[in-house]
C-alpha cells in the first residue's frame, strides 16, 4: 500500500480510517522494530500501541523531508527507549567491568550463516539478550547509532556503551555456536 | 555504520551484518487486538482532548439555542403540570362588605375538576345528613344561574397563595352557640385564580346557616347553625433535607495575558453534598478535572546543511577543436557545514486538578418538581498532577542541542469565585436531574506571574448531573 500525502493529511485531521490504513501499512515493520528492544511480544505490542498514539498525535510535525517510515521508526525507537529507561533502569545499569577500547576492536566476529538460521531464531536471540545489552546492540546495529549518541540517549558513558556492545556480541556468538553444536552444524 | 565492524573476510558474515540483514527489516504481524485497543485509546484521547475552540461558532450557537428551547419546554411542561396538581389556596381574603354566606359541606369546583380545600380530606367538615343523603349528581350541579341577582358575591384568591399541604392538620373547635343567623338564600361564589375561573356551587340548604366568616393567615372561622367553627392551620415546619449530586462539566477556560486571550477545554467530574433549608442551601463537594494547555518549546539543534558548492573535476579530454587545450569535466559538489537552528515546537499538556467549592444557594422559583435558583461562593483548586508531552524532534541529520521549555508555569493552588444557575428537575421522590451553567473568576491565577504581567483567568462551564435527595418527604406541594 502506498501511503500518500492525502492519508497523512487525513491522519492529521484525525480521520480514523486513514489512521487505520497508516497503522496497517507500518505496524508489521514497526512491531519488528519494537521486538528488538523488548523481551517479549506482549511488551512490544504495548510499546507499538503507545508509540502509534504518539505518531498520530505528532504527525502534523512530519514535514515530508524524509521518508514517513523513517520518521515513524524514529518515534517508535524513541518511545521504546523511553519505555525501557523507565521500566528497566536497573537492567540497563548493570554492574559491568568496563574494558579498554583496544580490547574490543576485534570483537565483531565472523559467523558462518547457514540457511538454517532463520530470522525468527535471530530475533529470538536478540530478545533473550539482557536488556542493557539488547538496547545498545539494537541501537548500534539496526539504527546505526554511534557510541556517543547511544551514551547521550541512554545516559551512560561511551565506554559503557562499548562494553555493553562487546558483551552483547560475545553473548550472541556463544549462543549461535551452542545452537550450531546442537544441530551438528559446522 | 560502526567503526568497530570488521570486513567480512570469508564465506560467513560478521555478527552485525548477519543480524542486520536477517532481521533489519523483519515484519511481524501484530494481533488484531492491537488495533482495537489502539482505536479505543485514540477515541478516549480524542474525547479527553476535545477542544471547544475548534467547534464552529454556528454549532455553539445552535447548541445554546437548543438548550434554551429544551429548558423552556421543560419549564412550561413542569409549570403546566404543577398548575394541574396544585390546589387553590385556603387563604381566602373575604372582601369587605361581604354578606354572611352559606357554605354547605358539598362544595365542589366545576372548573378543571379542582377540589376546594374545604372539600379535601384535610378539612373534616361536618356534613348535613340531609345533604349527604342526596344523590351526588344533584350536589355537583349548579341549579342557580350565575346571573342570579343580588345573591352573588365574589371571593378573590390571594395571588401569593400557597398550595395546601396534605400533611396540614386542621383542628375544628365548636366553641359557642351564636344567635341564629338570618336565613339566606343559597349563594354562588366564583373563585378566580390567574386566568381561570372556578365556580363554587352552593346548594340551597336553608336549614344550614353560615355566617361570620373571618379569615386570618392561619385561622378560618365561621358560624354554622349557631356553632362557631374554627379551622386552625398548624405552622408548617421549614423543610430541610440533604442531597447528593454527581455530575460532569465540560468547561471553557479563558486566560488573557498581554491582551491575548487563549481558550482551552477542561473537563470535570464533580461530586457534592448539599444541605437545603427553606429556600436556602449550602453545598460543598469534590471535583476532579483535566485541563489542557499548549506546551511551548524552543528546540535548538545542529545539522549538516549544504551551504555552497564547488566544481569538482572528475576528468578531462582533449579539445578536438583546439589541440593542446584540455576540457575539464566537472561536477557540482555540495559543501556542508554544521549550522545551528532553533525550532518552535508546540505540544499539548494535560494537568489534573481537584477542586472544593463551598456554595450558598437560594431558590428563586419552585414547583412540585422544578426548581430554579442560583449559587455563589468560593472554590479552591489544587494541581495534583501534570503530564507534559515531550517535543518531537524531526530534523533529518540534525543533532539535538537543547530543549527550552517556555510553557507558563502553573500554581499549585488557586482560588475562584463561583457563580452558577441551578436548574433542577425532580423526576422521582429521591432522584432528580440538575443542569447548572456556571461561571468562575480566578481570584488567584492559575499561572505564575511573568515579567510581562499576571494573566487573567475565568471559566464558563455546564455541570450536568443527577441528584439524590435524602430525607425529602415528597415532592414539594
Amino acid at each position: 500500500m502506498i501511503i500518500d500525502e492525502q492519508i497523512v493529511k487525513d491522519c492529521i485531521a484525525g480521520k480514523r480510517q486513514a489512521q487505520k490504513m497508516l497503522f496497517d501499512n507500518f505496524a508489521p515493520l514497526m512491531l519488528g522494530v519494537c521486538m528488538r528492544y523488548c523481551g517479549d511480544r506482549d511488551e512490544a505490542e504495548d510499546i507499538l500501541q503507545e508509540a502509534f498514539i504518539k505518531v498520530f498525535q505528532n504527525i502534523h510535525t512530519f514535514r515530508g523531508e524524509g521518508s514517513l517510515a523513517g520518521w515513524i521508526k524514529r518515534v517508535i525507537v524513541n518511545h521504546a527507549i523511553n519505555y525501557i529507561n523507565k521500566k528497566n533502569k536497573a537492567a540497563r545499569h548493570e554492574k559491568i567491568d568496563e574494558i579498554r577500547e583496544t580490547d574490543i576492536i576485534d570483537l565483531n566476529p565472523v559467523i558462518e550463516f547457514p540457511d538454517e538460521y532463520n530470522p525468527a531464531l535471530l530475533l529470538k536471540l536478540i530478545q533473550e539478550l539482557p536488556a542493557g545489552y539488547r538496547t545498545v546492540f539494537s541501537l548500534h546495529v539496526f539504527e546505526d547509532y554511534g557510541h556517543k549518541e547511544i551514551s547521550e540517549l541512554l545516559g551512560i558513558s561511551e565506554n559503557t556503551s562499548k562494553t555493553q556492545l562487546f558483551k552483547a556480541r560475545r553473548w550472541l556468538k556463544n549462543r549461535i555456536e551452542e545452537i550450531r553444536k546442537k544441530k551438528n552444524l559446522k | 555504520m560502526s567503526q568497530l565492524n570488521n570486513q567480512n573476510p570469508g564465506p560467513g558474515k560478521n555478527l552485525d551484518d548477519l543480524f542486520r540483514d536477517a532481521i533489519g527489516n523483519q515484519e511481524v504481524t501484530p494481533s488484531p487486538m492491537v488495533w482495537k485497543s489502539l482505536n479505543w485509546k485514540l477515541l478516549i484521547r480524542e474525547l479527553m482532548h476535545f477542544n471547544f475552540t475548534n467547534v464552529p461558532r454556528l454549532a455553539i450557537v445552535s447548541a445554546t439555542v437548543g438548550l434554551v428551547v429544551v429548558a423552556s419546554l421543560t419549564y412550561w411542561a413542569v409549570s403546566h403540570d404543577s398548575d394541574r396538581d396544585s390546589a387553590p389556596s385556603q387563604n381566602i381574603p373575604v372582601h369587605s362588605g361581604l354578606k354572611p354566606a352559606t357554605v354547605p359541606a358539598t362544595v365542589k369546583s366545576t372548573a378543571a375538576e379542582r377540589s376546594y380545600p374545604i372539600k379535601s380530606a384535610n378539612y373534616p367538615v361536618k356534613q348535613d345528613p340531609a345533604v349527604a343523603s342526596r344523590p351526588s349528581h344533584t350536589l355537583n350541579r349548579n341549579p342557580w344561574p350565575s346571573s342570579a341577582p343580588a345573591a352573588v358575591t365574589r371571593v378573590q384568591l390571594a395571588t401569593n397563595a400557597k398550595p395546601a399541604s396534605p400533611s396540614v392538620p386542621v383542628i375544628i373547635e365548636p366553641t359557642a352557640i351564636h344567635p341564629e343567623s338570618p336565613s339566606q338564600p343559597s349563594v354562588t361564589k366564583e373563585v378566580s385564580q390567574a386566568n381561570e375561573t372556578s365556580s363554587l356551587v352552593i346548594e340551597p340548604l336553608n336549614s344550614l346557616d353560615f355566617s361570620g366568616f373571618t379569615v386570618t393567615d392561619d385561622t378560618l372561622t365561621f358560624v354554622r347553625n349557631g356553632e362557631v367553627f374554627k379551622y386552625v392551620r398548624e405552622k408548617i415546619p421549614v423543610p430541610s433535607f440533604f442531597s447528593a449530586n454527581l455530575g460532569v462539566a465540560p468547561e471553557l477556560s479563558v486566560y488573557t495575558s498581554n491582551g491575548t486571550s487563549t481558550a482551552q477545554g477542561n473537563y470535570w467530574l464533580n461530586a457534592g453534598l448539599a444541605y437545603h433549608f427553606s429556600r436556602f442551601s449550602v453545598r460543598t463537594g469534590l471535583g476532579i478535572g483535566y485541563t489542557y494547555d499548549e506546551g511551548k518549546y524552543l528546540v535548538s539543534y545542529r545539522s549538516n546543511d549544504s551551504v555552497s558548492y564547488y566544481r569538482k573535476v572528475i576528468g578531462y579530454i582533449q579539445d578536438p577543436a583546439n589541440p593542446g587545450h584540455l576540457i575539464y569535466i566537472t561536477r557540482n559538489q555540495a559543501i556542508y557545514d554544521s549550522l545551528n537552528h532553533i525550532a518552535d515546537d508546540r505540544t499539548r499538556n494535560r494537568y489534573t486538578y481537584i477542586q472544593v467549592p463551598l456554595l450558598i444557594g437560594y431558590s428563586i422559583y419552585e414547583t412540585s418538581r422544578f426548581r430554579l435558583g442560583f449559587e455563589i461562593g468560593p472554590a479552591v483548586s489544587f494541581l495534583i498532577g501534570s503530564k507534559k508531552a515531550e517535543p518531537v524532534v524531526d530534523y533529518p541529520n540534525g543533532r539535538l542541542i537543547k530543549v527550552e521549555d517556555n510553557t507558563p508555569s502553573r500554581l499549585s493552588t488557586n482560588w475562584q469565585l463561583w457563580l452558577d444557575l441551578s436548574i433542577e428537575y425532580q423526576f422521582t421522590r429521591n432522584w432528580g436531574l440538575s443542569i447548572n451553567p456556571y461561571y468562575k473568576y480566578f481570584i488567584t491565577n492559575q499561572f505564575q506571574s511573568t515579567e510581562s504581567g499576571t494573566p487573567d483567568s475565568q471559566a464558563f462551564g455546564l455541570d450536568i448531573g443527577i441528584q439524590y435527595f435524602f430525607g425529602r418527604k415528597d415532592h414539594k406541594k
